[in-house]
C-alpha cells in the first residue's frame, strides 16, 4: 500500500506548492502596488 | 435575534452532534476509536487538520485584526507550506513506517520509554489547559455580546462536543469536521457577499479596495527588518516556520489527524492541500474584516466595540469625558465619509488632488487611532483589569447589528461549528496521549483490548470536563488568553527541540536527550519567572537548549565510554 514505487512523484508535488506560495506572494505584492 | 435566527442555529448544531453520533458510534477496537480504523482519505485529511487549526477565535478575532491593522497578518502563513513538505517529507513516512498511535510513540522507538513519557506529559499539561481556552474564548465574547449567561455556554459547548468525541472517537471527530468546515465557508461567503452589498451604490468592490489602500490597509507584504514589528515577511517565514513545524509535527491534536489516514499519500496530499489553500483562505477572512473597514466608513461605528470596556467608562468618573471623544470620534467620521466620496470622484475623473486628498485621509486615519488610544486609557483609568482591545469585537458587532436574520442564526453557528471543531481534536488528542503514553505504557500494560477502548471513552470524558471546568473558572484569571500562550511557550519549544534531535541528530540517545530536555524545560521555566525574555522568545530558546545540551551531554557520554587503547 505504501511501497514508494507506487506512489505518484512526491518532489514534483512539493515544488508544485511551493510554487503555488510563490505566486501567491507575487499576487500580494501586486495587489499592494495597484491599491496600497 | 430572531426565531429564524434560532432555528437556523439549534438546527445546524443538533444537526453536527447527531449526525457525528450516528455516524460513527460502535467502534470495536482501540484502532478504530483512536486512528478511525486507518480509512480517512486525504480529503477527510485536509478538512479535518484545517477544522483543528481554526478556532472560533480565527473567526472573531482574524477580521478584527484586518479591521484595525490590515492585511499584514497574512504573512504570518508563509512559514506553513514550507513546515508543511518538511513534515511530509521526514516525520510522516516515519510515523505511518512505525504505525504509532501517536507523535510520542515515535520517541520510545527512536530513544526510550522515559523520553516519550516526558514529552507526552509535557503535551498534556499544555494542551489541557488549552482545551479550556477553546471554549471560554468565544464563550465570554458571546455571553458579553449578547448576554447570555456565560456558564452555561461553556457547559453547552463542552457537553455538545464530548457527546460525540465520546460515542465515536477519531472518526465522529473528521465526519463532524467535514460539515463543520462547510458551515463555516457558506456562512463566511454569505456574510463576504453582505458587506460588499451594503456598501453605498456609488462604491463598487474595487473602490473599496482603493480606499481601503488610502487607509493604510492594504499592506500585505512588509520587507522591513524592523524587530518591533510583528509581522513582516521575515518572521512570517522564518519564525513561524518553527511554530508550525512544531504544531503540525509534534502537537498530537494534528498530528492524529493525519496518522488516521489510509497511507502515506492520503496523509502527504491532507497536509498539501492545506499547504495550498491556507494562504488564500486566511487572506480572505482578513478580507472580510477590510470590508467591514469600508463598511464602517460609511455608517458610525462605536469607539470601542466591547460593550464591557463600554459599560465600565460609561458608569465611571471618566464617563463624561469618553461621551465628549465620542462626539469628536463622530465628527471625524462624518468628515471622512464626505472624504472618501471625494477621493473616489478624483479617482474617476483623475484629477490631481488624488494625493492631497489621500493625505488629509491619512492624517484622519492617525487623529482616528490617537482618540481611540486615548479612548482605551481612560478605559483602563476606570477598571485595570478591563480588556480594551476590542478586535475581538468588530466582527460580531457587525454581524448583530447589520446582517439579515437568518444571516446572524449561520454566523453564530459558524463560531459555535469552529469552536467546537478545534475542541473535539484537543479532547480526542488529550486522550489517546493518556491511554497510550501514559496508562497503557506505565500503569496498566496488560489488559485486554476492550479495556483500553471503555479507558479511551473514559479519558475523552475526563479531559471533557477537565475543559468545561477550567473554562468555567476563567474569569477568575486575569488575562487568561495569555496566561494560556505562555505556559504553550514553556513547554512547545523542548517537545520540538526533542523531536528534531530524534529526526535530524541520529548520533543522540535516549538518556542524554531526556536529561536534556529536563534540564531545558528547568531553565525555560526559571528564565521565564526572572522575566529575563518576552514570552514568544521561550519557544526559540527551550528548542535550543534542548538540541544543545542533548549534544554536549552526548559527547560527554561518548568521552566517558571511549575505548582505553585509543
Amino acid at each position: 500500500m505504501d511501497n514508494p514505487r507506487n506512489e505518484p512523484s512526491w518532489r514534483k508535488w512539493y515544488v508544485m506548492i511551493l510554487i503555488a506560495n510563490l505566486l501567491y506572494f507575487l499576487v500580494f505584492i501586486y495587489l499592494m502596488n495597484l491599491y496600497a | 435575534m430572531q426565531l429564524l435566527d434560532w432555528t437556523i442555529l439549534i438546527g445546524t448544531l443538533s444537526f453536527i452532534v447527531f449526525y457525528g453520533y450516528y455516524k460513527s458510534k460502535g467502534s470495536k477496537n482501540v484502532k478504530d476509536y483512536l486512528l478511525a480504523n486507518n480509512e480517512s482519505k486525504w480529503w477527510t485529511v485536509g478538512l479535518s487538520v484545517m477544522a483543528t487549526q481554526a478556532s472560533a477565535i480565527t473567526f472573531l478575532s482574524t477580521p478584527g485584526q484586518a479591521f484595525h491593522d490590515g492585511m499584514g497578518f497574512v504573512q504570518f502563513y508563509f512559514g506553513m507550506p514550507l513546515a508543511m513538505v518538511v513534515i511530509c517529507v521526514t516525520f510522516i513516512p516515519i510515523f505511518h513506517k512505525l504505525k504509532v498511535y501517536t507523535a510520542y510513540e515515535f520517541l520510545e522507538n527512536r530513544f526510550d520509554l522515559k523520553t516519550r513519557s516526558l514529552a507526552a506529559i509535557l503535551f498534556l499539561i499544555q494542551r489541557g489547559l488549552a482545551a479550556g481556552i477553546t471554549i471560554y474564548a468565544p464563550a465570554i465574547i458571546l455571553s458579553s455580546i449578547l448576554g447570555w449567561n456565560l456558564k452555561v455556554l461553556n457547559i453547552l459547548i463542552g457537553t455538545m462536543v464530548i457527546i460525540y468525541t465520546v460515542s465515536g472517537g477519531t472518526k465522529a471527530v473528521s465526519v463532524t469536521q467535514k460539515q463543520q468546515m462547510f458551515v463555516i465557508m457558506m456562512g463566511m461567503f454569505a456574510a463576504f457577499y453582505f458587506i460588499v452589498s451594503q456598501l453605498p451604490e456609488e462604491v463598487s468592490f474595487a473602490n473599496a479596495l482603493q480606499l481601503a489602500g488610502a487607509s493604510d490597509k492594504m499592506k500585505i507584504i512588509d520587507f522591513s527588518f524592523d524587530l518591533d514589528n510583528r509581522y513582516t515577511i521575515w518572521s512570517g517565514t522564518l519564525g513561524a516556520f518553527f511554530l508550525f513545524l512544531s504544531y503540525f509535527g509534534t502537537d498530537q491534536s494534528q498530528v492524529q489527524r493525519y496518522l488516521s489516514a489510509k497511507s502515506v499519500r492520503e496523509s502527504r496530499m491532507g497536509l498539501l492541500f492545506n499547504a495550498a489553500i491556507k494562504i488564500p483562505m486566511q487572506f480572505f477572512i482578513l478580507l472580510v474584516g477590510v470590508m467591514v473597514f469600508i463598511f464602517f466608513q460609511f455608517q458610525s461605528a462605536p469607539l470601542n466595540f466591547s460593550p464591557a470596556a463600554n459599560e465600565v467608562v460609561k458608569s465611571s468618573e471618566y464617563a463624561q469625558q469618553y461621551t465628549d471623544l465620542e462626539l469628536v470620534y463622530a465628527g471625524m467620521q462624518r468628515r471622512k465619509m464626505e472624504l472618501n466620496m471625494d477621493y473616489l470622484q478624483a479617482i474617476e475623473n483623475n484629477t490631481d488632488d488624488r494625493k492631497a486628498l489621500q493625505n488629509t485621509m491619512e492624517q484622519i486615519t492617525t487623529k482616528e487611532k490617537q482618540i481611540r488610544e486615548e479612548a482605551k486609557e481612560l478605559i483602563s483609568a476606570a477598571n485595570k483589569s478591563t480588556e480594551t482591545n476590542d478586535k475581538d469585537y468588530v466582527f460580531i458587532y457587525y454581524i448583530l447589528n447589520y446582517l439579515p436574520s437568518g444571516l446572524i442564526g449561520l454566523l453564530l453557528a459558524v463560531i459555535f461549528s469552529a469552536a467546537m471543531s478545534s475542541t473535539a481534536s484537543e479532547l480526542n488528542a488529550l486522550a489517546s496521549t493518556t491511554v497510550m503514553d501514559i496508562y497503557k505504557r506505565n500503569l496498566k500494560t496488560e489488559k485486554s483490548e476492550t479495556h483500553y477502548l471503555n479507558a479511551s471513552k473514559w479519558f475523552t470524558v475526563m479531559w471533557g470536563l477537565i475543559a468545561i471546568l477550567f473554562a468555567s473558572f476563567g474569569t477568575l484569571f486575569e488575562n487568561l488568553i495569555q496566561f494560556v500562550n505562555i505556559v504553550g511557550s514553556i513547554f512547545y519549544g523542548t517537545i520540538l527541540g526533542i523531536f528534531l534531535v530524534a529526526f535530524y541528530v541520529k548520533s543522540i540517545r535516549g538518556a542524554s536527550v531526556f536529561w536534556a530536555a529536563l534540564l531545558s524545560e528547568i531553565l525555560v521555566i526559571a528564565v521565564f519567572f526572572q522575566d529575563i525574555l518576552s514570552y514568544l522568545w521561550l519557544n526559540v530558546l527551550g528548542v535550543f537548549l534542548t538540541v544543545l545540551m542533548a549534544f554536549i551531554l552526548q559527547q560527554l557520554n561518548n568521552f566517558r565510554h571511549r575505548p582505553l587503547t585509543a
